[in-house]
């Protein structure tokens, strides 16, 4: 399939891209893994802080989402739905290894990872980084979900309710207690102070 | 909103700059190869139509119980050979086979039909012969005494016995009554059932004693 080609299905929902695949049309799943792929590496990745065992959980949850395609429902979100089974994938895999996202924290190295930068640029590097990363281990693992999930894999709060089986009110409440938190991490550091 | 303790509520402003410092941190992208994997994975699974037949789990649980019940009675009902007698019902008893085909060829041990599915038993005495059965098996006297000589003819006794005791139950008149009892007896003493055989010629002695045949018949028997 041709790049102009590949530009133009891009241009399409979610859902329809979904359903094109589900009736034979291979381009349109790879449409999703490309336009989806950082977003859902990067959870799982925040989640268990291993590169190797982020990468397994990355293609266990992609394998499940060709697997049960025919169960995807298109009145509901495909982005919530990609991440309910990322979420699932990620506990099933940490409760196999019998350990909490806590204990992986200290394992976390996060070494020759290819990176890509958004629109922000590299305004994060080296120290900053290690901090942003220490902040976040700071948080409880339900308002960190909720955090990287808003952020990161920019998910509506209605999206990381769905995923996480909770009312958009509780998400809102955990993002709210979440951000609490973090401010406090960073006023300690200065790292407000110093921004502002 | 509840405040966790010890957490001071951030201005607008360390809101939004916390937000950018997350959002400006670079995003990780998988290795190519494991992409590859994926797509391969994805292109290879729409070549496999089994995936797309979908089979409710209630169905499966329901079929499941089905099938077990089935062959739970199954295994029930074979277990006992007359089983098939005694649980149909009096209308039903007609149409059930002659021979129950689990039921061993040994004479000695042979039940008929009849008596297993309770029109008469073996011991029932011949005075009771004449009160009618409560529902007789389809075909009139005439076609079972005749299928029964046939049967008779071709040395089956102990089906042509059967079938003369279902003629005999349909009530026959006159002179097939006779032939009934008659052969019915020639039957029974070809089965060496003599007892009963002598019943039926007994009975046979009292309508008729000058049947063709019976005294030469009675003559040979014990």
């Amino acid at each position: 399939m041709g790049r102009s080609n590949i530009e133009g299905q891009t241009q399409l929902t979610d859902e329809i891209l979904f359903s094109r695949y589900k009736a034979g049309d291979n381009a349109s799943f790879n449409t999703l893994l490309a336009k989806h792929k950082n977003q859902v590496f990067t959870f799982i990745l925040k989640m268990v802080k291993s590169q190797a065992h982020a990468e397994d959980i990355f293609q266990e949850t992609f394998f499940k989402v060709v697997e049960r395609r025919e169960q995807f429902r298109s009145d509901v979100s495909f982005k919530a739905w990609l991440f309910t089974i990322a979420r699932t994938t990620t506990i099933d895999a940490l409760r196999k290894k019998k350990r909490t996202p806590e204990d992986l924290d200290d394992e976390g190295q996060i070494e020759g990872i290819s990176v890509e930068t958004n629109a922000h640029e590299n305004v994060v590097e080296g120290e900053l980084g290690s901090l942003l990363t220490e902040a976040l281990k700071k948080l409880p693992p339900e308002q960190r979900e909720t955090f990287v999930l808003r952020v990161k894999s920019e998910l509506t709060f209605e999206e990381i309710g769905e995923v996480m089986v909770c009312s958009t009110n509780t998400v809102k409440s955990r993002m709210r207690y979440a951000m609490d938190t973090l401010g406090d991490y960073f006023r300690k550091k200065g790292l407000l102070k110093e921004i502002t | 909103m509840i405040k966790e303790p010890n957490n001071q509520t951030n201005t607008p402003l360390e809101d939004e700059l916390i937000l950018k410092l997350y959002q400006g941190e670079a995003c990780t992208t998988p290795p190519e190869a494991l992409l590859k994997t994926i797509q391969a994975q994805a292109a290879h699974s729409l070549s496999k139509p089994g995936l797309k037949i979908f089979i409710p789990r209630a169905w499966v649980v329901g079929l499941s119980f089905i099938g077990l019940v089935g062959i739970a009675l199954g295994i029930f009902h074979w277990s006992k050979p007359n089983a098939e007698y005694e649980i149909v019902s009096p209308l039903e008893r007609g149409r059930k086979p002659l021979f129950n085909p689990f039921q061993p060829r040994n004479n000695d041990d042979f039940v008929s039909p009849a008596v297993s599915s309770g029109f008469l038993t073996d011991e029932e005495p011949l005075g009771n012969l004449s009160a009618p059965p409560p529902l007789p098996p389809p075909g009139d006297a005439e076609t079972l005494f005749l299928q029964a000589m046939q049967l008779q003819m071709d040395g089956n006794f102990q089906l042509a016995s059967n079938l003369y005791r279902m003629a005999w139950m349909k009530n026959p008149e006159g002179r097939r009554q006779q032939d009934v009892l008659f052969n019915w007896a020639l039957c029974l003493k070809q089965t060496n059932r003599t007892r009963q055989a002598i019943e039926r010629l007994k009975l046979l002695q009292k309508i008729n004693p000058d049947y063709p045949g019976l005294n030469e018949v009675m003559g040979n028997l014990p």
